[in-house]
């Protein structure tokens, strides 16, 4: 059951919320907690059934263990948690990469080991690696007591279980402890209103631009030579469909956790108007990097640090320091967390190719901050120039890792970067040759040739590219929109505040949200496009993680 | 006794309540309005004829987007349309054979045009499956041609193609005959798909605002579509770039199918079997194809291929109803109808008269065929009645006629054969 269907809008949501403020109303917080849970349930097992029982002692096998290391003395609690990690990576990996393994041995070694397809549970990367943050944080003594409907509604509660955002229980336990789950007007009015510009974003743009998309993807994977123009479209084009899907889909779990009381992370905070790598995944899925930053990176830049220290290396990096420390200390660490978090995002070359092509990307970036002053050191006319050139080369370098994490394969997503590069030469529909015969000899004097294309696709496809850069890049997010009403835990910069917005923000301080009519009818007028747009129902890209 | 007014500090929330309280009942009020009249727009217009509402002429008679949703569309209007004669075809009888020709006797009518645009024989025959379960029609015409026949990889059909069986919840039996468990499911997805989609929302508008629009395409209540898309075309970009990108469309599915050279005929003695079983006569119409088709198959060495066919054919009817009420039209040989030679390049003045492209045929040339096989004695030099015993004998007067042709037409048969050449 996907939030943008109709079964869940018309029947799902409205039953669950119904029963939940009538629970804690007349039975209490506590009998509206376990009917949440029993909702979150059902919600999970109605993908497959079959993964329920996997989820369920999940949950159980964790808890038992975070409830023995909360009294066990330090020591023990280190060989619990590694017993734990282990159980839960191992599962992971059994599910998620049993077959990528095969098919590489397979690849690599000429073999022909055969095991049946085995089918990636539902949200199994989020509720593994939100259980193993308790139990890295239970060992560092960071945990106190909690309960197990606490525990377990912080794994399952369905607004985050399929697709994140990925939660951390100390944000989320104790809202779960405190809550009433009462119907409120406030709380209603705010989830009704994130609710209804996630659905838009999802169904009417994300789903919209993708299918002019796919095609090209498809077409890609047929191992056709994408020519230049068509080739960054397919690029840039996925960028803005993925964009507008996970950001879309992250409003929608805010807004029904809001509906019930409960505030989950900022996900996403405008990342098409980063002008860094390093920005952008402050503003892209910015709870995975949250994650990755405090239980991957930080560890490992960590042990690194001690092991230079240990071997009296103690010159960090910079225009003072060494290369040697630049790379151990911060190439290395980034490449690796980048390693991982392609390899979580999925098990397939083309996902090791999208997290080490961050991973180059952000050490670029941080030696760039590092030794740009050396060369470069008037930061105001860096800033004024590097903005608008990074703003532009952040967006392409993004559209470029994304690519291979769209297509079906490595080598799908050369022949689309080969397309970028102009090695498969320029194609346009022939009817422009037809019609404007004029112009058809010019651009065919430059190496253009013209193919039975169909111009309306192509158009349509650079209008929805315009039409959804245009929003990602303007206007300011309905984070900051409604930043009045606190929509999110973390919040990103108000107005004032977001030098992002500074060309237009007189403009734009007049655009807040609150209860009026005019934005009552727009989030109406919204949530009926997203209705609207439900019949081409799609999965959202992250689904399947 | 009435309750106490509340104390001044919890003034500012009790209003920050009420105003919260105003706008969720306006943000539902707007939006059950809103989606309410798109609603009764959209059953109002009904721009798939999947409801069924009254056509109202001038407003909402013709229907530009049920043509492109043949799949949906006429899964519905054939239930509706209680036809004495059914058309079971793919795009090429979808958009030459009119119900309402005046080659049709009046014993025939009314016609319903159940031809399915992109459809591969199995999805002809579960739509004659899903017709015969709801109407019974006293004439089933089943109109075939080679190309539908080959069996191509999977991975080489289009998406649109292989999405055939997608149609299967709206069909009212399944492939066994039994009633089909899905069908109300499915017909519900196509209700909301109708009445609750931008896509139906934008077909309604679509519709009022292009009745009679000599630039649309329109699917008639009886189910023929009326080739408007190839009218535009045709006008727009002339006949030669029609041709031209049919040719060159058409050549990779040639070439592909040449490795495997598998054809599916068996669906077309189901469809005749099953036809029969439920009393209607049989009339099996082989299409004309323009003479560019027939060349390239004759120069990629396919020539004896489509013999294989048209005798697989012949045979599977022959047997599928010993009992004889089938008659088979044979319209694919080489004819004045079938050898007009093709505007040049440029050339947006002159048109041809009986085809669109190699493998759509006009409407007039389905007039001519419809009259054929309803015992017409002219055009003589058009359409042969085929029978297994005289099979030999047409085929020999096909590749006569062909050798004439070639003979006669050198510098179409280049033309033809620099397209078979190129990248």
């Amino acid at each position: 059951m996907l939030f943008n269907s109709y079964e869940f809008i018309f029947a799902f949501l409205p039953l669950t919320l119904a029963a939940c403020y009538a629970l804690a109303r007349f039975a209490g917080p506590g009998a509206a907690q376990l009917w949440l849970i029993a909702a979150s349930l059902y919600f999970y097992a109605s993908w497959n059934l079959r993964y329920l029982p996997l989820l369920l002692a999940s949950i159980l096998f964790n808890y038992l263990i975070a409830r023995i290391m909360l009294h066990a003395p330090p020591r023990r609690r280190g060989w619990l948690l590694a017993l734990a990690v282990v159980v839960d990576i191992g599962l992971l990996a059994y599910y998620k990469y049993t077959n990528y393994f095969i098919d590489t041995v397979n690849v690599l070694s000429g073999a022909h080991l055969f095991v049946a397809a085995i089918l990636l549970p539902l949200g199994i990367s989020f509720y593994t690696f939100q259980q193993i943050t308790l139990l890295v944080d239970i060992s560092g003594g960071d945990v106190e007591e909690f309960r197990l409907r606490d525990f377990g509604l912080f794994v399952i509660f369905f607004p985050h279980l399929i697709a994140g955002p990925i939660v951390h229980h100390r944000e989320m336990m104790p809202q779960f402890a405190r809550a009433t789950y009462r119907f409120t007007w406030p709380n209603m009015a705010v989830g009704a209103t994130l609710f209804a510009v996630g659905l838009f974003k999802k169904a009417v743009l994300a789903d919209g631009i993708a299918n002019a998309v796919l095609p090209l993807y498809v077409d890609a994977g047929l191992h056709h030579p994408q020519t230049l123009i068509y080739a960054w479209a397919a690029a840039i084009g996925f960028a803005l469909q993925m964009y507008f899907d996970f950001s879309g889909y992250s409003e929608m779990a805010l807004g029904l956790a809001r509906m019930l009381g409960i505030k989950l992370p900022m996900n996403f905070n405008s990342p098409m108007k980063a002008s860094s790598i390093i920005e952008y995944w402050a503003c892209w899925h910015i709870t995975l990097t949250r994650f990755l930053t405090a239980y991957v990176y930080n560890p490992i830049a960590m042990n690194i640090v001690r092991w230079r220290h240990a071997r009296g290396w103690k010159r960090g990096p910079g225009p003072r320091g060494t290369v040697g420390a630049a790379v151990s200390m911060i190439a290395a660490p980034t490449v690796m967390t980048m390693f991982l978090s392609g390899l979580w995002h999925g098990a397939g070359n083309q996902y090791l190719v999208f997290g080490l092509l961050h991973g180059a990307y952000l050490t670029i970036n941080h030696f760039w901050r590092l030794y740009r002053p050396c060369f470069w050191p008037d930061t105001a006319s860096h800033d004024r120039v590097m903005r608008p050139v990074g703003l532009g080369l952040t967006l392409v370098g993004a559209a470029v890792a994304l690519t291979y994490f769209h297509a079906d394969s490595v080598r799908s997503g050369n022949n689309i970067i080969a397309g970028m590069l102009g090695l498969h030469g320029v194609a346009l529909p022939d009817v422009i040759d037809s019609r404007l015969h004029g112009l058809a000899v010019l651009l065919a004097h430059a190496g253009v040739v013209f193919r039975p294309l169909p111009l309306p696709t192509l158009l349509t496809l650079y209008g929805w590219i315009a039409v959804l850069l245009a929003v990602a890049l303007i206007p300011p997010n309905i984070l900051q929109i409604m930043y009045a009403y606190e929509p999110a835990i973390t919040m990103p910069l108000p107005y004032d505040k977001d030098r992002r917005l500074a060309p237009l923000r007189t403009f734009w301080q007049r655009i807040h949200w609150r209860p009026s009519t005019p934005w009552a009818i727009t989030a109406a007028a919204l949530s009926a496009c997203g209705i609207l747009a439900l019949n081409q129902v799609t999965a959202f890209l992250y689904w399947q993680f | 006794m009435d309750s106490l007014p509340p104390e001044p500090a919890a003034r500012p929330a009790l209003q920050a309540a009420n105003s919260m309280a105003r706008y969720v009942g306006i943000w539902a009020g707007t939006l059950v309005l809103m989606i309410g009249a798109i609603v009764a727009l959209n059953v109002a217009v009904d721009p798939y004829a999947v409801i069924g509402t009254p056509r109202i002429p001038g407003l909402t008679a013709q229907k530009p987007a049920a043509a492109d949703w043949p799949r949906v569309t006429k899964a519905y209007m054939v239930q509706r349309a209680h036809p004495t004669t059914l058309i079971i075809g793919n795009s090429s009888a979808d958009v030459g054979f009119n119900p309402e020709s005046p080659a049709w006797p009046q014993s025939a009518r009314p016609v319903f045009n159940l031809a399915i645009d992109g459809g591969l024989p199995a999805t002809h025959l579960r739509y004659l499956q899903h017709a015969l379960s709801v109407t019974h029609p006293a004439h089933v015409m089943i109109a075939v041609n080679f190309l539908e026949s080959m069996v191509l990889p999977s991975h080489q059909l289009s998406a649109a193609t292989q999405s055939q069986f997608d149609f299967e919840p709206r069909m009212k039996v399944r492939a066994d005959g039994s009633p089909n468990p899905d069908y109300a499911r499915g017909h519900f997805a196509d209700l909301v798909f109708a009445t609750l989609s931008f896509t139906a929302l934008s077909d309604s508008i679509n519709t009022l605002m292009h009745q009679n629009d000599p630039n649309a395409t329109y699917e008639t209540a009886f189910g023929w579509n009326d080739g408007g898309k190839f009218h535009r075309w045709a006008r727009d970009d002339g006949f030669d770039n029609l041709v031209m990108n049919k040719d060159r469309a058409q050549i990779p599915v040639f070439l592909n199918w040449r490795q495997s050279k598998i054809v599916q005929t068996d669906e077309v003695a189901q469809m005749v079997s099953l036809a029969r079983r439920h009393g209607a006569d049989v009339t099996i119409m082989i299409l004309p194809n323009h003479f560019h088709e027939m060349e390239m198959v004759r120069q990629l060495g396919l020539d004896a291929d489509y013999d294989a066919w048209k005798t697989a054919i012949v045979k599977g009817v022959t047997d599928a109803a010993p009992d004889g009420g089938t008659t088979i039209w044979d319209f694919g040989g080489y004819s004045p109808y079938t050898t007009e030679t093709v505007p040049g390049p440029g050339d947006h003045t002159h048109r041809l008269r009986w085809f669109w492209e190699p493998v759509h045929f006009q409407a007039d040339l389905g007039t001519l065929m419809i009259a054929r096989a309803q015992g017409a004695t002219e055009p003589a030099d058009f359409g042969v009645r085929l029978t297994a015993a005289g099979l030999p004998r047409d085929i020999a007067a096909f590749h006569a006629g062909e050798v004439a042709w070639v003979a006669a037409h050198p510098a179409e048969v280049a033309r033809i054969a620099a397209l078979l050449k190129a990248p």
